[in-house]
């Protein structure tokens, strides 16, 4: 008997799933009224006005926060959600956050609208995971749209804020068993009430920070986002009319599911998997875990669950929220690519049957704050296979969108913190993952350093804004080489490393880096998985003595010093003034037999420099005359060769 | 829609044999029935992650080795249809089971 079972999904014991008919207090009353002979151009006109409100929003924060990882990342979500929570329009940003700001303003229709009432002029804020947050720094604030004393509409948003509290600087607590460990969680608390900024409210929320004066500039960049999202709509409302306005948001719902029903249909019914492995739920622990995606399609709808992960441990969890949007994440990239962030009818069209008490949909109370950088990646790339073996067997065109795996644990940089160049404390967060690598796809090869898909917005920062944030000077930033890792039919986008020595201070604190013990990527029906992501460190180097000279330094071999053992989850890493440190976002996953790859493909990368020829034949099996040229003859041999002896 | 070849990857679809749903390589081989996970036709190279190359080198040998590279390649003509990387010991992972035409799917 599972002593379990009788658990509900009421966002505090376990995580929050919303009924399907929400139990919202008579004493508010929402507006429904939706006009069904709305013209084609009025229909138009109003549907991309709400693309730009949201976009308009999504810029705002983008323009007012002061974060790297905010402005210059854009590791946040805005979103248009219906009067009843429903997301409709999502942002080029963090897909795995746009659901999960509908998950949060259900739970507050459900448990705010009765007391203390959900008024006009009003923010919530919310960062507690269970009710629907990926982690407590992914703070969400919602805000009501009213139109005569009716709630029409809701705007929302998810920014990453760098410091929320808790043990660490960062607030990535790795050694935490338990939510209490972790920074603290706020169920949703009114932080503007009648237009007003609660003061009590905004100071409770900045006292748990170490940067409480950043996290402020980047709350009022996301306030300042809804204030302009939330008059805009107001506007629109007041040019053609609520009816109007509330006719379009429905079609616009519906429209968007039949092109999701359309795309289902070139799908067989079916079932998928994928598995992806894990490791250190703390540190020094050496256990591996699973995460596993299984889909169902069948009747024109899928059906999601996460059976076979294994069950919650240490700080590698997340909750029902963050398995609905990283699996959410990849749906959109291969199944509503072409609706222009209007995303919520494949959100009808998707059924999740959790299985609780797991890494990936863990109950209360489970230590949540890591996930960020280890579960939610890692959760989106085991939808991504999933949802990319689906969409392989697709008739065409669709089947050609299916895209391999990006990164599991995605952070392909570093999170420390310190004494910085101008003598104040920091934070800083070096988004590696944002030059990123397109992973192969069944039509052609991924994008070299061409951004992570999953954050379709994102934007790798200048050498020289790291520079100028932190105390730190980049020696060098470059692709990795096409080798094995992500090698296939068709190849992944190649990822980057970067090296660093410190600039301006003498001391650092490596809180989050990412070396992982084994690669955990998976290659995509036959292709090749991708490389692993890793983090080093040269101690007592003579690097200064290189700049010194006006030279600077290419690689780790060419440098004295120490090799530093660095584990894949340690403790805090310090340093020194004579130290240097690279990260490294490997390649990612490749599609189909290396063997199949078209020769000239082969050729073309060697001769841009990102092959070698050696690696040409190991891995594809391509061989050259002297001179360069194509051995077409030896290459096909070569190659038949390697396949019959794949068969002893 | 009724679907009497699925492609699956380049190389291995679904289809129907005589009546019954098999999955084949392009080849013409036959690698098991649709109620079976294919890999179980193929024949399976598994490795050490690291001996692919520098790419896959690990800092924490111990970890590594519990884990391993596997290959699924047709038994037939040598292509390859499915990679893993697995913790040594676990099952194959049964992941692509699509349908031809209308019946139950498998739960399992
Ligand atoms: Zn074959």
């Amino acid at each position: 008997m599972d002593e379990t079972a009788n658990i509900v999904w009421d966002g505090v014991a376990r995580g929050y799933i919303p009924p399907v008919n929400l139990r919202i207090s008579p004493s508010l009353k929402l507006h429904t009224q939706g006009a069904t002979d709305v013209d084609p151009i009025t229909y138009e006109v109003i549907r991309n006005t709400f693309t730009s409100i949201n976009l308009e929003h999504g810029q705002t924060i983008q323009k007012l926060s002061i974060s790297p990882i905010t402005m210059i990342v854009r590791d946040f979500q805005c979103a248009i959600l219906t009067e009843q929570g429903d997301v409709m329009c999502l942002g080029p940003y963090l897909l795995y956050l746009g659901n999960m700001q509908g998950i949060f303003t259900k739970w507050i229709l459900e448990n705010r609208s009765g007391d203390p009432g959900i008024k006009e002029g009003d923010v919530f804020l919310c960062n507690d995971p269970y009710v629907g947050t990926s982690h407590q720094q992914d703070t969400g604030l919602t805000c009501p749209v009213f139109w005569n004393g009716e709630l029409f509409c809701w705007v929302s948003n998810s920014v990453h804020y760098s410091d929320v509290g808790g043990p660490v600087p960062g607030s990535f607590c790795l050694t935490s068993q338990n939510i209490h460990e972790d920074p603290p969680c706020f169920p949703p608390i009114k932080l503007v009430e009648g237009g007003k900024i609660r003061t009590d409210v905004e100071q409770l929320f900045l006292r748990q920070s170490r940067i409480p004066q950043t996290v402020a500039m980047d709350l009022h960049a996301a306030l300042a986002g809804l204030r302009v999202a939330q008059e805009r709509i107001v506007k629109l409302i007041k040019t053609y009319g609520p009816d109007i306005v509330k006719g379009v948001m429905n079609r616009m719902m519906d429209a968007g599911e039949r092109a999701i029903e359309k795309k289902l249909e070139l799908i067989p019914d079916g079932r998928w998997s994928e598995r992806v492995y894990t490791e250190a739920a703390v540190p020094g622990d050496r256990g591996i875990y699973v995460s596993r995606i299984n889909i169902v399609k069948e009747n024109g709808y899928l059906y999601i669950d996460n059976q076979g992960t294994s069950p919650q441990v240490g700080s590698i969890n997340n909750t029902f929220a963050g398995l609905v949007g990283a699996c959410l994440a990849p749906l959109t990239i291969m199944l509503a690519y072409d609706l222009g962030g209007i995303c919520g009818g494949l959100y009808r069209r998707i059924k999740f049957r959790p299985v609780p008490g797991t890494i990936t949909c863990a109950d209360y109370p489970a230590a949540i704050s890591t996930a960020g950088v280890f579960n939610m990646p890692m959760v989106v790339a085991t939808a991504t296979g999933a949802v990319s073996k689906m969409v392989a067997c697709a008739d065409s065109p669709l089947r050609e969108k299916a895209i391999a795996m990006a990164d599991v644990h995605a952070y392909g940089g570093c999170i420390f913190n310190g004494i910085n160049q101008y003598e104040q404390f920091f934070v800083g967060m070096s988004a590696g993952m944002a030059s990123g690598a397109l992973p192969a796809s069944l039509a052609r090869d991924g994008v070299d350093t061409g951004g992570l898909f999953w954050v379709p917005g994102m934007e790798a920062s200048n050498v020289e804004e790291n520079e100028l944030a932190w105390p730190v000077l980049t020696l060098y930033r470059r692709e990795n080489a096409a080798e094995e890792a992500g090698a296939g039919r068709f190849r992944s986008g190649l990822g980057v490393e970067e090296a660093w020595i410190l600039h301006g201070t003498d001391r650092m604190d490596m809180q989050i880096y990412m070396n992982d013990s084994f690669v955990k990527n998976q290659g995509l029906l036959g292709g090749n998985s991708g490389g692993r992501a890793f983090f080093k460190v040269k101690r007592n180097t003579n690097a200064r003595q290189y700049l010194a000279e006006g030279k600077l330094p290419q690689s780790f071999d060419e440098l004295n010093g120490d090799d530093a053992p660095i584990f894949f989850k340690g403790p805090p890493v310090n340093l020194e003034v004579n130290d240097i440190w690279s990260t490294n976002l490997p390649n990612f996953a490749g599609y189909g037999d290396p063997l199949d790859r078209d020769p000239t493909l082969v050729v073309q990368d060697v001769s841009q420099g990102k092959m070698t020829v050696e690696a040409a034949q190991k891995v594809y099996g391509v061989v050259f005359k002297e001179g360069g040229l194509l051995d077409i003859e030896r290459t096909e041999a070569c190659r038949a060769g390697r396949k019959q002896q794949r068969l002893f | 829609m009724e679907r009497q070849r699925i492609f699956i990857g380049d190389n291995l679809k679904l289809e129907n044999i005589n009546g019954e749903a098999c999955y084949t390589c392009a080849c013409g081989n036959i690698l098991g029935p649709w109620e079976a996970n294919f890999k179980e036709g193929c024949t399976l190279k598994e490795s050490p992650i690291s001996s692919l190359g520098p790419g896959y080198a690990s800092s924490d040998p111990d970890m590594e080795n519990r884990m391993c590279f596997r290959e699924f390649f047709c038994p037939n003509c040598g292509v390859r249809h499915a990679t893993e990387v697995a913790r040594i010991g676990d099952p194959y992972l049964w992941d692509v089971q699509p349908k031809l035409s209308s019946g139950a799917v498998s739960e399992s």
